[in-house]
């Protein structure tokens, strides 16, 4: 009986060696075919994701070209008044023309006659002096003519600017066009009637003029500005006198003590420039 | 009832009239005529006086005033509010101040003034004149001188 319990035993070690033995090698299948998936697997993801790098590489290039190129310039609307608001779109953003030295003294010329009610004497008006009897009785001294309105006129000196930029497409650059239109806004700027300056020399009122407007330029720049140095004045003259004579009249009273306020307190609130997209 | 208070102020069919009173020195009559379109009638609502390139005065009181100076001429009182009187080479001249400079005014020229003063008073009712004048302020003025074509330089 004992043989064939030891039978029994060495059969029963056998049969549990032969099992963990093979149960091992299956162990060792499994685990290879799962690390061979798993590669495939990775294999597959690579390529899909290179694929998908080629893809998005091609939409991101696509929507580069539809993008709206945005630049830092005042906007239009801080304008009040249309016809300034319209000879700014004109100059600036129809035209492109935002070089610096240019841009930003053209900007703050429009703002100061934006902000103020200038007017130049008509050349047909006479001037008439009234004594006028207040309610107190005493007499008060006006003076009566006609008038025109400096953004009007203004609006017209860029239309003929652009008349000129025009006929000369092939001759003139735009630097040159630029050396007529910023000496021709200083020219009608010193006509005018009520500008804070008591000195009545227009000479020394083009001096002053252009100390306040361009005082952060060097003075070669300032000396070029000067409409007399420049070389085409007579054109200066011309654009001047054409503007003139196509902007409307209108009635007007002076009082004696009837100034504008001051140009650098006006220039002191001056609006911030904002991203503008120029189709 | 704004409409009715702005016509009372600033009518619109008014104008000025000159009547020219010396030639060579451009001293002028103005006369504000209101024209009545519904009754056909006009009045007068004001009467300037203008040397030159300066209306002297702009009411009627003032141009009576003036006027009457005009008319008594050296029989005037010393203390005349717009002439004065001055002696050259022997005659007697009438000094008229104005803002730039000043002009004489002669006897005849005196005599002229007040002959046709009188006479633009003919077949004119001056009651709406005296009752109910036009009071300018220098802005209605100077639009009635606009509309009216004295702030042009030629052709007046």
């Amino acid at each position: 009986m004992e043989y064939i319990f030891y039978i029994l035993f060495l059969v029963f070690l056998l049969f549990a060696a032969k099992k963990f033995l093979f149960a091992s090698d299956k162990n060792k299948e499994i685990l290879e075919k799962e690390i061979m998936s798993k590669t495939l697997k990775e294999d597959l993801k690579t390529q899909e994701m290179i694929e998908d790098e080629i893809k998005k590489e091609v939409e991101v290039f696509y929507q580069l070209n539809v993008e709206n190129i945005k630049l830092n310039l005042y906007p239009v609307s801080t304008f009040r008044n249309y016809q300034i608001r319209d000879s700014y779109q004109k100059i600036a953003l129809d035209n492109y023309w935002i070089n610096e030295p240019f841009y930003s003294r053209f900007t703050k010329i429009l703002y100061y006659i934006d902000a103020q009610d200038l007017w130049i004497k008509s050349p047909k008006s006479e001037e008439i002096i009234l004594n006028i009897r207040d309610q107190n009785g005493e007499i008060i001294k006006t003076n009566s003519l006609k008038v025109l309105d400096l953004k009007e006129v203004l609006y017209n000196i860029v239309v003929e600017v652009l008349k000129i930029k025009k006929q000369t497409r092939n001759f003139l650059s735009k630097e040159n066009i630029q050396d007529i239109l910023l000496p021709s806004l200083i020219h009608t700027l010193s006509k005018c009637g009520n500008l804070d300056v008591e000195i009545t020399d227009e000479n020394e009122i083009i001096n002053i003029l252009i100390e306040i407007f361009f005082s952060d330029f060097s003075e070669e720049f300032k000396v070029a500005i000067v409409p007399r140095n420049n070389l085409n004045f007579e054109v200066i003259v011309q654009i001047f006198e054409r503007s003139i004579g196509r902007a409307r009249e209108y009635p007007n009273t002076i009082y004696s003590k009837d100034t504008s306020e001051k140009i650098v307190k006006k220039l002191q609130s001056f609006p911030k420039k904002q991203l503008i997209c120029i189709e | 009832m704004n409409d009715q208070i702005i016509l009372k102020t600033v009518p619109e069919n008014v104008e000025l009239k000159p009547i020219i009173l010396v030639n060579a020195k451009k001293i002028v009559l103005f006369r504000a005529k209101e024209l009545d379109l519904a009754n056909n009638k006009t009045y007068v609502r004001s009467l300037l006086f203008m040397v030159g390139n300066e209306l002297i005065t702009t009411n009627y009181p003032d141009t009576k005033l003036l006027f009457a100076e005009i008319k008594l001429f050296e029989k005037g009182n010393k203390q005349n509010s717009f002439t004065t009187l001055e002696k050259y080479d022997g005659s007697i001249n009438l000094k008229l101040k104005l803002t730039k400079g000043h002009i004489y005014i002669t006897k005849a020229e005196a005599l002229t003034i007040s002959e046709i003063y009188n006479e633009s008073k003919y077949g004119v009712s001056l009651q709406r004149l005296l009752e109910s004048e036009l009071k300018f302020s220098p802005e209605l003025l100077t639009q009635l001188l606009y509309k009216s074509g004295f702030l042009n330089k030629i052709g007046r």
